[in-house]
């Protein structure tokens, strides 16, 4: 699914800045902020850039970023779950064990802290992640990106990169947005927020 | 999701049913063309249409595979029902894409494309990628259209003539 094949299906950001990117930035932006740069296999959630023909490329500087005056990549997005109940069971035997070893009758709360954050980095270090990937066309001339997925976790992901690397706000396409950023005659946009139903 | 203006609050995302409903009105009327770029489109509804009493809620799935004489759409219409999901096919000479159109918030949810004949990775993505804005550049235009028509007073004709056209089917 996406540009290369199956559904084509993507959804429309904007942003409002009035900034402008050589090929060489872009690119040196996108390593700053590349998957691999950042992952830490102890976090629930890692993300970054990679090269949309990814995991054949892995580098930036291999891989090919402008295709016909668009740039292409993508978002790599890593999430962890823990199942709860593994986690209650683990917690409370590290409880049993640390009272034994440290030969105390009780815990504190810093004690109890402790071992559950000892436990959940644990935890998230042994499992496998669930992986996306969200496919990014940047049309730069204007000011819009496509992306592949608008779920929550991947919009969020997707702004956060954006704002990060290249100090972008994005924010959701809407019927208004549309209209405003295609009409010249702005008095239409207000008149539109005034209308009342057409009650077919 | 409630469409909501930045200066009074107001509620206006009956818009975007409204839209959706008048790209039908289009079709029905024989105004299902488009210029994209220079290059002559045109649309036309197929399968589904999901329409939505916008008082009551509720909801009327239409799946047919010939809309033109499809009763129960005419029935939706006759009653003032408005559309809430839209499935579309674009056409030109050469393309033809299926797009799905739905509100609550007004959206694409679908593209689906003429399987590409490039081999190239980099070719099969800049045609690709040209697909995904040529149905963007529909849709921005089609809302243009609307935004136009909705708030001169050719849109009191336009909804005239729809009655007209469905007082005939």
């Amino acid at each position: 699914m996406g540009l290369y094949s199956g559904s084509l299906t993507f959804f429309r950001l904007f942003y409002d800045e009035d900034v402008t990117f050589s090929l060489n930035e872009i690119v040196e932006h996108l390593r700053e902020y590349s998957f691999d740069r950042f992952y830490d296999s102890s976090r629930p959630i890692n993300y970054g850039f990679v090269p949309l023909n990814y995991p054949e490329y892995t580098d930036f500087l291999s891989a090919e970023v402008l295709f016909d005056n668009d740039y292409v990549f993508s978002v790599r997005i890593d999430e962890k779950k823990l199942n709860k109940k593994y986690f209650d069971i683990k917690f409370q035997e590290m409880k049993k064990e640390f009272l034994e070893q440290n030969k105390k009758d009780f815990l504190s709360k810093s004690d109890k802290d402790f071992i559950k954050n000892a436990l959940t980095n644990k935890m998230f270090a042994e499992t496998l992640p669930t992986t996306s990937l969200v496919e990014i066309i940047w049309e730069t001339d204007k000011n819009q990106i496509f992306v592949s997925n608008i779920a929550s976790k991947s919009f969020e992901a997707v702004v956060h990169l954006f704002r990060a690397a290249f100090e972008i706000n994005l924010y959701r396409d809407s019927l208004f947005e549309s209209a405003k950023r295609n009409l010249t005659e702005v008095y239409k946009i207000d008149e539109l927020k005034n209308v009342t139903p057409a009650n077919f | 999701m409630a469409l909501f203006t930045d200066i009074n609050k107001r509620d206006v995302s009956f818009l975007e049913s409204e839209f959706l409903t008048y790209l039908l009105m289009r079709f029905f009327t024989g105004d299902n063309s488009v210029n994209i770029n220079g290059k002559d489109f045109f649309y036309l509804p197929v399968k589904n249409i999901v329409f939505t009493n916008e008082s009551t809620g509720e909801k009327v799935a239409i799946e047919t595979e010939t809309i033109d004489s499809c009763k129960e759409l005419y029935t939706a219409l006759k009653n003032g029902k408005s559309v809430s999901l839209l499935q579309l096919q674009l056409k030109s000479e050469t393309v033809l894409l299926d797009i799905c159109l739905k509100t609550a918030p007004l959206r694409i949810t679908k593209v689906s494309a003429p399987k590409s004949l490039a081999e190239d990775y980099a070719d099969k993505t800049v045609e690709r990628k040209l697909y995904v804005k040529v149905v963007f550049d529909f849709y921005d235009i089609v809302i243009k259209d609307f935004v136009n028509i909705r708030v001169s007073n050719e849109w009191f004709d336009f909804l005239k003539n729809f009655k007209n056209f469905l007082d005939t089917v």
